[in-house]
């Protein structure tokens, strides 16, 4: 033919692979089963498990963490006492809707199939029938194939994954925050990339195509089942979650939330599960190498006992090792009794006192790495302390013999939302939406819109002390049961010191005393204690606080009073409050907290250096403050005590 | 020589099943490769395809050693195997076009279709498409690069009749264009039509080859049911073969048949013998010859 040019060679091998990848997605295209339902899946899927799960709230991965734990302060003044509520990660950010957790994660899925299923499928049906042994006497050099396959895979990948999250962004308010977009894209290639070299391995690990299918999704869905595909993060066993973090499809998963996690700022990688999606890469691409065959597997005649050693052996050895995880990760929990850790009776607690026990968790075998349930159950005099997972060391402080019992945290409810204050039921537990104020109980159905009247709390029950450990790792215990004494014994006029071991309080003059009211949270970390309100204004007031000296030992009371301020702005609410620990500036913003009358509460912390600063935030511009000073005191490690005063007064 | 072996040698395990395989094909001429089943033909077809890789011996296709050819190399060879290897979610036309493009001088799309018998199916899905227009769709395939070297492995297998000859008439097609055709056939019909060469393979080893008519030989079958209470002459007797319930005799040539058919009757008389058959050896009985006495010999060893 005149019109065609004779060339020595064929076309540029990138040209092939370009060449081959739009073949790819013209035959997907073409098989509305294979390549359509693909993308519509994660599509289908999202407004299920949306319905599945109403108002239910998420700690995004990736949210910038400030520490161990959170405590939530829920109190009513005068009327009645103070509530707390301890909760799960601390985060700078509060629990986002689970939609903005859910659409990424339904995309990684979707990447997943688009990828493993995908090719593990096509390329072992493309295997068996011949056509892949074809190609290899074709002058297309068969990485070229491959590359091709791979790159239609990467296409529909981010189609899908573009299609979710679109899904997501239209119906459900899901945020796409442009600054992380380059992260976005890179995790879904890199995500889609692995995921195809994990599918081209598969395909030795399927000895027919008959089997591919079944195998692949037998494969495919119980790792999506645990790695918080289908359901919130917190619903999960804690076991389950690290065998999920050990596969694939929950380094993607978390990496593409990551990416989508508004509090999170550019460029927001997450490299950790980029590294383990790498090591998966090269897990899939050495076992192609080694493994993958280009033959149908009937026409492989090299190996006397090809099922035994390609699919038997590493079947085996995978089954023995995950079943070994699972049941090593999985044998602490079990039995009650092991996740009850009795600290024993607790000393009788004098009127307003105080009494302290402390446990050290690393000495009970069953207890794993992070706290991240509690318990807490007193029966008649006796505190029983229910920890399912606690790193160091937990302080139990106060408890008194009509306390008949404190709260149950558990997961659901700590990283739903805030978990509120008990009610008129000593029994029953709720959590508050700090931003919306709705009530919630444990089964996530809302009961109020409005939190007060829950925060009611009998006096009785509500006697104790916050205590809060505060060491490198964080804050390792998220509290006990109550605030402060009777606020009856909390002087309403003036300034006052209040401490909850008993001694009455005294009036200081001079002092500014800052009340700490209604809902807020403490964050203990790295970077210091802070007291967070619900986040939604801007700071405008900064107060700095410098320590005297060092800081050591257990800081015992932080002792804080609305009089000086109320009498200057008295209707301006506190925002929120900050103590950290070595660092001066912070970025976090929080939102209202009501103003309350005066109530306090304890720290123990063991921060060892670094000077304490204190930021107050209300929602209008204050005068600047001046720190006079603030005093320590509490209990050092060699038991003299520390307590912190604060002292303000305006600048000049 | 387009294709050059000699002593390949290949085992699966313990398994050896070529012994030493020699042969060599001219440019412009087929070459039926015969053997019974597991007797290693597909075998030596891949290793020449550069598929399989050959134990020891030397095997050259084009100048190019098939285990590294690499794409220069499979730029001028079209292979048919022998299972099938199609994407059945594509078009006929687009199968072509697909595989085509892998080649730097593809042949024109049009062409192949009327070639291999497959005109006004290029718009049908591959899904669709009957065992033989599928088999016709390969040889299609192997043809696309416009190749010099053409391996076919079993090529007309479920084919009808009337496909089998357009597939024959490609063939020859083929060897007019100047290329060397490496087939390989259970069909002594097809051998003895398409080839200039045969070879049988038994055992992993050549046992004979040449042109099909030589290897048939010039000799004239004289085959019979004989009735047993009639006895042959001791002449006859000597010459005569038993062969199940046949008498074979031979003979050299036309007048020796007649002279050996004059003995016969007056031997026998009338209607003493039965299912006369006057003929030349066929490639098949060659072939069986072949195999069966191999075989027995392997089965003594």
């Amino acid at each position: 033919m005149a019109t065609e040019v004779a060339r020595p060679t064929g076309r540029s091998h990138w040209r092939l692979v370009v060449r081959e990848c739009r073949w790819e997605v013209r035959l997907l295209a073409r098989n509305p089963l294979a390549g359509l339902l693909l993308v519509v899946l994660p599509v289908l899927l999202l407004p299920l498990v949306h319905a599945l799960n109403p108002h239910v709230r998420v700690t995004l991965p990736g949210t910038p963490r400030l520490g161990g734990g959170t405590i939530g302060f829920f109190g009513t003044g005068a009327a009645g006492g103070a509530g707390l509520m301890t909760s799960g990660a601390p985060t700078a950010a509060g629990p986002a809707l689970y939609d903005q957790y859910l659409a990424p994660t339904l995309a990684a899925f979707g990447i997943a199939v688009a990828s493993f299923a995908n090719l593990a499928i096509g390329l072992t049906f493309a295997r068996e029938d011949g056509s892949l042994k074809r190609l290899r006497g074709t002058p297309l050099p068969s990485w070229v194939h491959l590359a091709g396959r791979v790159a239609s895979s990467l296409v529909l990948s981010l189609t899908i994954a573009a299609a979710t999250i679109g899904a997501g962004v239209a119906f459900y308010g899901v945020v796409v925050p442009a600054r992380l977009l380059p992260a976005a894209v890179v995790t879904v290639i890199v995500g889609a990339a692995v995921f195809c070299a994990l599918g081209i391995a598969m395909t030795s690990a399927l000895p027919s195509a008959d089997v591919a299918p079944a195998a692949v999704f037998a494969v495919l869905l119980p790792m999506a089942f645990i790695s918080n595909t289908f359901y919130p993060p917190q619903v999960e066993p804690a076991w389950m979650h690290t065998v999920a973090r050990w596969l694939p499809l929950e380094p993607l998963s978390t990496a593409l939330a990551t990416a989508f996690n508004p509090s999170r700022p550019a460029p927001g990688f997450a490299i950790g599960e980029l590294g383990a999606l790498a090591g998966w890469g090269v897990v899939g691409v050495a076992a192609t190498l080694f493994w993958f065959r280009w033959w149908p597997a009937s026409e492989r005649t090299r190996q006397r006992f090809p099922l035994v050693r390609r699919v038997a052996v590493p079947v085996i050895v995978v089954a023995v090792i995950v079943a070994t995880t699972v049941i090593w990760l999985n044998r602490g929990p079990a039995p009650a009794s092991a996740q009850s850790v009795d600290i024993g009776a607790l000393d009788a607690i004098p009127d307003g006192g105080t009494s302290t026990r402390t446990i050290d968790l690393n000495t009970v075998r069953e207890l794993s790495p992070t706290l991240q349930s509690s318990s807490l159950v007193a029966e008649s005099s006796r505190l029983r302390l229910l920890v399912h997972r606690v790193d160091t060391t937990v302080t139990v402080v106060g408890a008194e013999s009509t306390f008949t019992q404190c709260e149950v945290l558990d997961r659901a409810m700590v990283d739903t939302g805030w978990l509120g204050a008990i009610g008129e039921d000593p029994s029953s537990a709720v959590f508050v939406d700090p931003c919306s104020g709705s009530v919630f109980d444990t089964n996530g159905t809302c009961i109020s819109t409005r939190c007060e009247p829950l925060l009611h709390v009998p006096a009785e029950i509500h006697r104790g002390d916050v205590v809060v450990r505060l060491d490198k790792a964080g804050l390792t215990f998220r509290g006990v049961n109550g605030v402060g004494g009777r606020p009856a014994a909390i002087p309403g006029e003036g300034a006052a010191t209040y401490r909850t071991d008993g001694s009455d309080p005294t009036i200081k003059q001079d002092d500014l005393t800052i009340t700490v009211p209604a809902t807020i949270t403490v964050i203990a970390d790295d970077r210091g204690l802070r007291i967070l309100g619900p986040p939604d204004h801007q700071p405008t007031l900064d107060l700095g606080l410098r320590t005297q000296g060092p800081l050591a030992g257990t800081i015992q009371s932080i002792a804080l009073g609305p009089d000086q301020i109320s009498t200057a702005f008295a209707r301006r609410p506190l925002r929120w409050l900050s103590l950290p620990v070595g660092q001066q500036d912070q970025d976090s913003a929080s939102g209202v907290i009501t103003h309350a009358d005066p109530t306090s509460w304890t720290i123990h912390t063991t921060a060892r250096q670094g000077s304490l600063t204190m930021a107050m935030v209300t929602d209008r511009p204050l005068p600047p403050w001046r720190v006079i000073s603030l005093d320590l005191s509490g209990t050092t490690p060699s038991g003299s005590e520390l307590r912190i005063r604060l002292r303000l007064s305006r600048a000049a | 020589m387009a294709i050059v072996t000699s002593a390949v040698r290949k085992s699966y395990g313990r398994r050896e099943v070529l012994r030493g395989v020699s042969l060599t094909v001219a440019s412009g001429e087929v070459l039926a490769l015969l053997g019974p089943n597991g007797a290693g033909k597909t075998t030596l077809v891949e290793i020449l395809e550069g598929h399989r890789s050959r134990d020891s011996g030397d095997a050259k296709v084009l100048g190019f050693d098939p285990a590294n050819g690499g794409r220069r190399f499979r730029e001028r060879i079209g292979i048919v195997l022998q299972s099938a290897g199609l994407d059945r979610r594509l078009r006929v036309g687009e199968t072509l076009e697909l595989v085509g493009g892998y080649y730097p001088r593809p042949r024109p799309v049009d062409e192949l279709l009327v070639e291999a018998g497959l005109a006004g199916l290029a718009d049908r899905r591959v899904r669709t498409l009957s065992g033989g227009e599928r088999r016709r769709l390969e040889l299609a395939l192997a043809l696309v690069g416009d190749p010099e070297v053409v391996f076919l492995d079993e090529p007309t297998t479920g084919f009808d009749p009337a496909a089998r000859r357009a597939a024959w008439r490609l063939v020859g097609a083929l060897r007019a264009r100047g290329c060397a055709v490496f087939m390989t056939t259970h069909s002594m019909e097809e051998a003895h039509h398409l080839a200039d060469r045969v070879a049988v393979l038994v055992d992993g080893v050549v046992v004979a080859s040449g042109p099909p008519d030589h290897l048939s030989g010039p000799d004239i079958e004289i085959r019979f049911s004989a009735d047993s209470s009639r006895g042959l002459s001791p002449g006859l007797a000597a010459l005569a073969v038993v062969d199940g319930s046949d008498t074979v005799l031979r003979a050299g040539d036309a007048d020796a048949v007649m002279a050996i058919l004059r003995e016969l009757y007056d031997c026998v008389g009338p209607g003493g013998i039965r299912e006369l058959r006057v003929g030349r050896r066929t490639l098949e009985d060659v072939y069986l010859r072949l195999t069966e006495n191999e075989m027995d010999l392997t089965d003594g060893d």
